[in-house]
C-alpha cells in the first residue's frame, strides 16, 4: 500500500480501536500496569507515611537530597519523579500488558472469545522476548531526551532552542515508535524471537510506517497540554495547591492508559491488515 | 512416597501478606509522618493568612476565623505537651518548631484584628509552654517584642529584646549561621533602654553581650560567618561609644582567612565606622587600602569616604580634589553622585564661593531631577538668599523651583519621588508666604500617603501651618484628630492626639 492508503488505515484501525474503549475484556490485560502506575503514585505523594516510608524516605533522599522529604517539595518534583517511575514501568510491566492486549485485541477483531486471563498467562511467558524487542525503541527515545536535554543545558541555550527541542524530542519519539510499532504483534501473532522481530522491524516499516506514524501523532496529542501544564508544576505549588500536581499526574497516567490501549489495538489491527494478513500461518 | 504439601487456603495468604504489610509498616518512621502532616497543614493555614496580610483592611473576621482556625487545628495535633521534649535538631524538633510557628501566627492573627493584648498574652504564653524547644520560645519571645512596640509598651518590648539578647548567642548552634534578629536584640534594646533614660542599663547590657561574644570568637573555630561576626561587633562597640574597639574588632574581621572576597566591603566599612567615630586619618587610610586593589565600584566608595574624612577634617580643598576624583571616577551609583555634587556644592558654599555652589546645585538638579538631594539643593539656594535678606531672589528662585516640581509631579508615578517634591513644593510655598496654598498641598499628601510615615508628616505639618500660619485652629483640630485615628505611624499617631487634646475637646 502506498502512504495514503495506509494513513487511511491508520485512522481506520484508531476509530476501531476506540469504539472498543467501553470493553471491560479488552481493558483486562492493562490492569496490572493501571495498578503499578496508580499505586507508585500514591506511593510517590504519600512518602511519609510509616507503611511506606520506610523504603521511599532512602529511595527519595538519594534522589534529591533530605530537602525532598519536606513538604510539598516531592509535589514540586513529582512530574519528574513519576516520568521515571513511568518510563521504568512502561519499559518492563509495560511492554508485557502491550503483548497480553496485542492477543486480546487479535481475538476481538478475529471475532474469537476474549480471554484475558490466557492473554495474559502468554504475555508473562514471552516477558523477556517482549520486553528485549521493545527496548530498543525504550533506549533510543531516552537518549534522544536526555542528550538533547543535555546539549541545551551545557550551550545554555535559549527559550526558543528549548521550545524547538520539545518539538524535536516528541517528533522523533513518535517516529522511532512508528518505526518499532508492531514488534509485540510480531512476538504475540507471528511467535518470533527476539533477533527474528527485530530483523523483520524494517519490513513491517516498509509495509505500515505511515499509519504507525499517523496513529502515534494522534495518540500523542492529549498528552501535550498536560505535560505542559506538569511543566509548571513549581509555579503551581507556589500560587495555587500543591495536591493539584497529584491529581495532574493521575489526570496523565490515566490518559497515559488510553494511549496504551489504543497503541496495542491499533497496532494490532494495522499489523493484520498492513504486514501479515495471517500471522497464525506464518508462524507454522 | 513422601506427601506433597498442602498450598495455604487463600484466607491465610491474604492474612500473611497483611501481617508483612504490618510489619512493614512498624518500619517506617511515624515522626517523619507528623512532620509531613504538620507541614503540609502549615503550608496551606500561611496561604490563609497571605490573604489577610496583604491588605488587613480588605480581610473580613471570616478570613481571619478561618486562617485563625487552620492555626490552632495544628496546635492541637501537635500540642507543647507531646513535642516540647524534641530540643535536639532532627524531625521531631521540625514538628515542634512547626506547632509553635504556628501558635506565634495565632497571636499575629490576633494583632492583626486589633487585639495587641491578646496577642502579647498568647505570645508570652507560648514562650513558658515551649520554654524547653529555645527556637520555639526565642521566636515568641522577638514577636512578643515586636508587638509590644507596636503596641507602645516600649517597656516591656526592652525587658523582652534584653531577655532574648542575653539568654541566645549569636551563632546559632544547630547550623552554625549568625541569627540576624538575636545579634539585633542588645541594639534594639539598649536604644529603647535609652529612650526611657535607662542609660546605664543599656550599657550594661551592651557590655554582657559584647564579652560573651567576644569569647565565643575567641575560643570558636574558624567559620564562614567569622568576618560577619566579627562585624556586628564592632556595630555593638560603635553604640557603645568604643570606636577603638569596633576598629579593632574591624581589624580582626579582616584578618580571618574567611573574609577573603568580603575585604573591599570590610575594608570601607571599617573606614566608615573610623569617620563616624570621628577620625578621619584613619578613614582615609582604610578608603586608600580600598582605592589601591579593588575594583571599580569599591574603588570609588574609597574616594567617596576620603573626600568625606577630608571634608570632616576642615581641609575643603582636599575634599574639592576628592570628590572631583570620585565623579571622575563614578557614573554607575546615581545616590553617590547625588551626594558629592551636593556635598561639594555645601563646601563651596561654606567656604564663600556661591557661584561656584549655586552652579553646582544646578548641575545636580539638571543631572538627577527626581533624587532628594536635588530637591534638599532647591531649598538650600532659596535659604541661602532668605539668609542674606535677598527676598526678591530668594522668591524668584523658590518660584522657578515650584515650576520645576509642579512639572516633575505632573509627569512622576513613583510614590516616593512624588511624596518628596510634594513636601518640598509645600515648603517652598510657605516661603513664598503662600501658606493656605502649602497646606492645602501637604492636607493632599497627607490624604494620599497617609499609610506612611512620611504622608503622616506632612499630615502633621499641614496642621500646623494651619494653626499657626493660617490662624485656624479648628482645621487644624480636624487634621489632627485625622491623622490619631487614620495615620499608619504610631509616632506621629501619638503626636497628633496629643495636639488635639491641646487644641480642644475632639468632637463627636
Amino acid at each position: 500500500m502506498n502512504a495514503f492508503e495506509q494513513l487511511a488505515v491508520g485512522w481506520q484501525v484508531l476509530v476501531r480501536t476506540l469504539a472498543r474503549l467501553g470493553r471491560p475484556a479488552v481493558w483486562a490485560p492493562f490492569t496490572p500496569l493501571a495498578l503499578l502506575e496508580f499505586g507508585a503514585l500514591v506511593v510517590l505523594i504519600g512518602f511519609a507515611h510509616p507503611l511506606v516510608s520506610w523504603i521511599m524516605a532512602p529511595l527519595l533522599r538519594r534522589a534529591g537530597g533530605e530537602a525532598l522529604l519536606h513538604y510539598p517539595n516531592v509535589l514540586r518534583q513529582l512530574p519528574d519523579l513519576y516520568g521515571r517511575v513511568d518510563l521504568l514501568l512502561g519499559a518492563t510491566v509495560g511492554a508485557v500488558v502491550v503483548g497480553a492486549g496485542t492477543r486480546v485485541f487479535a481475538d476481538q477483531f478475529a471475532g474469537r472469545r476474549d480471554r484475558p486471563g490466557a492473554a495474559l498467562r502468554e504475555a508473562a511467558r514471552r516477558a523477556p522476548a517482549l520486553i528485549l524487542v521493545s527496548a530498543p525503541f525504550n533506549l533510543l527515545a531516552y537518549l534522544l531526551s536526555s542528550g538533547l536535554g543535555w546539549l541545551i543545558a551545557h550551550r545554555q541555550s535559549g527559550a526558543l532552542v528549548h521550545r524547538f527541542a520539545d518539538l524535536i524530542v516528541l517528533g522523533g519519539t513518535v517516529v522511532l515508535q512508528s518505526l518499532f510499532f508492531y514488534v509485540a504483534c510480531d512476538v504475540m501473532l507471528a511467535g518470533r524471537g527476539v533477533i527474528g522481530t527485530l530483523a523483520n522491524v524494517p519490513h513491517a516499516a516498509a509495509r505500515g510506517f505511515w499509519a504507525a506514524l499517523l496513529v502515534g501523532a494522534l495518540l500523542a496529542l492529549p498528552l501535550l497540554p498536560l505535560q505542559s501544564l506538569a511543566g509548571h508544576s513549581a509555579l503551581i505549588v507556589e500560587r495555587g495547591t500543591p495536591e493539584l500536581v497529584g491529581w495532574l499526574m493521575a489526570a496523565e497516567a490515566a490518559i497515559g492508559l488510553v494511549l496504551w490501549f489504543a497503541l496495542a489495538g491499533s497496532a494490532t489491527l494495522a499489523y493484520l491488515t498492513l504486514v501479515d494478513h495471517d500471522p497464525e500461518s506464518s508462524r507454522t | 512416597m513422601s506427601a506433597r504439601p498442602r498450598p495455604l487456603p487463600r484466607l491465610a495468604r491474604a492474612l500473611l501478606c497483611g501481617a508483612l504489610l504490618l510489619a512493614a509498616g512498624g518500619c517506617g518512621n511515624p515522626t517523619l509522618w507528623a512532620r509531613y502532616r504538620a507541614e503540609r497543614d502549615s503550608w496551606h493555614a500561611r496561604k490563609l493568612v497571605d490573604r489577610v496580610r496583604v491588605n488587613p483592611r480588605f480581610a473580613t473576621p471570616h478570613d481571619y476565623a478561618r486562617a485563625r482556625a487552620a492555626f490552632e487545628a495544628i496546635t492541637r495535633r501537635f500540642p507543647a505537651s507531646t513535642w516540647d521534649r524534641a530540643w535536639r535538631p532532627g524531625t521531631a524538633r521540625d514538628v515542634a518548631v512547626i506547632s509553635g510557628s504556628a501558635a506565634i501566627s495565632c497571636a499575629h492573627l490576633d494583632e492583626l484584628s486589633g487585639n495587641p493584648g491578646a496577642a502579647i498574652a498568647g505570645l508570652e504564653r507560648i514562650e513558658r509552654e515551649w520554654a524547653a524547644v529555645r527556637p520555639v520560645a526565642r521566636a515568641a519571645a522577638i514577636a512578643r517584642a515586636e508587638s509590644c512596640e507596636r503596641a507602645g509598651r516600649l517597656g516591656e518590648a526592652a525587658q523582652c529584646w534584653r531577655a532574648v539578647a542575653l539568654a541566645d548567642p549569636w551563632v546559632d548552634p544547630a547550623s552554625g549561621a549568625i541569627d540576624p534578629q538575636v545579634a539585633g536584640a542588645a541594639a534594639h534594646a539598649a536604644g529603647l533602654l535609652r529612650g526611657q533614660g535607662r542609660g546605664a542599663a543599656a550599657d550594661s547590657l551592651l557590655d554582657a553581650v559584647d564579652r560573651r561574644e567576644s569569647a565565643a570568637l575567641a575560643t570558636g573555630r574558624a567559620s564562614a560567618s567569622r568576618p560577619d561576626h566579627w562585624e556586628r561587633l564592632a556595630g555593638l562597640r560603635v553604640l557603645q561609644g568604643d570606636t577603638p574597639g569596633a576598629l579593632a574588632a574591624m581589624r580582626s574581621a579582616l584578618a580571618d582567612s574567611a573574609a577573603r572576597r568580603e575585604r573591599p566591603r570590610l575594608l570601607l566599612g571599617a573606614a566608615r565606622l573610623a569617620l563616624e567615630g570621628g577620625r578621619p586619618d584613619s578613614a582615609r587610610a582604610y578608603a586608600a587600602l580600598v582605592d589601591s586593589g579593588y575594583g571599580r565600584g569599591p574603588r570609588a566608595d574609597g574616594r567617596l569616604v576620603t573626600a568625606e574624612a577630608w571634608e570632616v577634617s576642615k581641609q575643603p580643598d582636599s575634599a574639592l580634589t576628592a570628590y572631583a576624583a570620585y565623579l571622575d571616577m563614578n557614573s554607575q551609583n546615581a545616590d553617590g553622585m547625588a551626594e558629592a555634587r551636593f556635598r561639594r556644592g555645601g563646601i563651596y558654599e561654606r567656604t564663600g564661593r556661591w557661584e561656584q555652589a549655586h552652579s553646582e546645585y544646578r548641575a545636580l538638579q539638571a543631572a538627577q531631577p527626581t533624587h532628594p538631594l536635588a530637591f534638599a539643593s532647591m531649598l538650600r539656594i532659596v535659604n541661602h538668599h532668605l539668609e542674606r535678606g535677598e527676598t526678591d531672589l530668594a522668591h524668584l528662585e523658590a518660584r522657578n523651583a515650584v515650576d520645576q516640581l509642579d512639572q516633575i509631579l505632573a509627569t512622576q508615578s513613583d510614590d516616593t519621588v512624588a511624596l518628596e517634591a510634594g513636601a518640598t513644593r509645600a515648603e517652598l510655598l510657605v516661603k513664598l508666604d503662600r501658606a493656605a496654598e502649602a497646606c492645602d498641598a501637604l492636607t493632599a499628601l497627607w490624604r494620599r500617603y497617609g499609610h506612611v510615615a512620611e504622608g503622616a508628616g506632612a499630615g502633621l505639618e499641614a496642621a500646623a501651618l494651619a494653626e499657626r500660619a493660617l490662624g485656624d485652629p479648628a482645621r487644624a483640630r480636624d487634621l489632627y484628630e485625622e491623622i490619631a485615628t487614620h495615620a499608619a505611624d504610631r509616632a506621629a499617631r501619638d503626636s497628633a492626639r496629643v495636639a488635639a487634646l491641646r487644641l480642644g475637646a475632639p468632637r463627636n
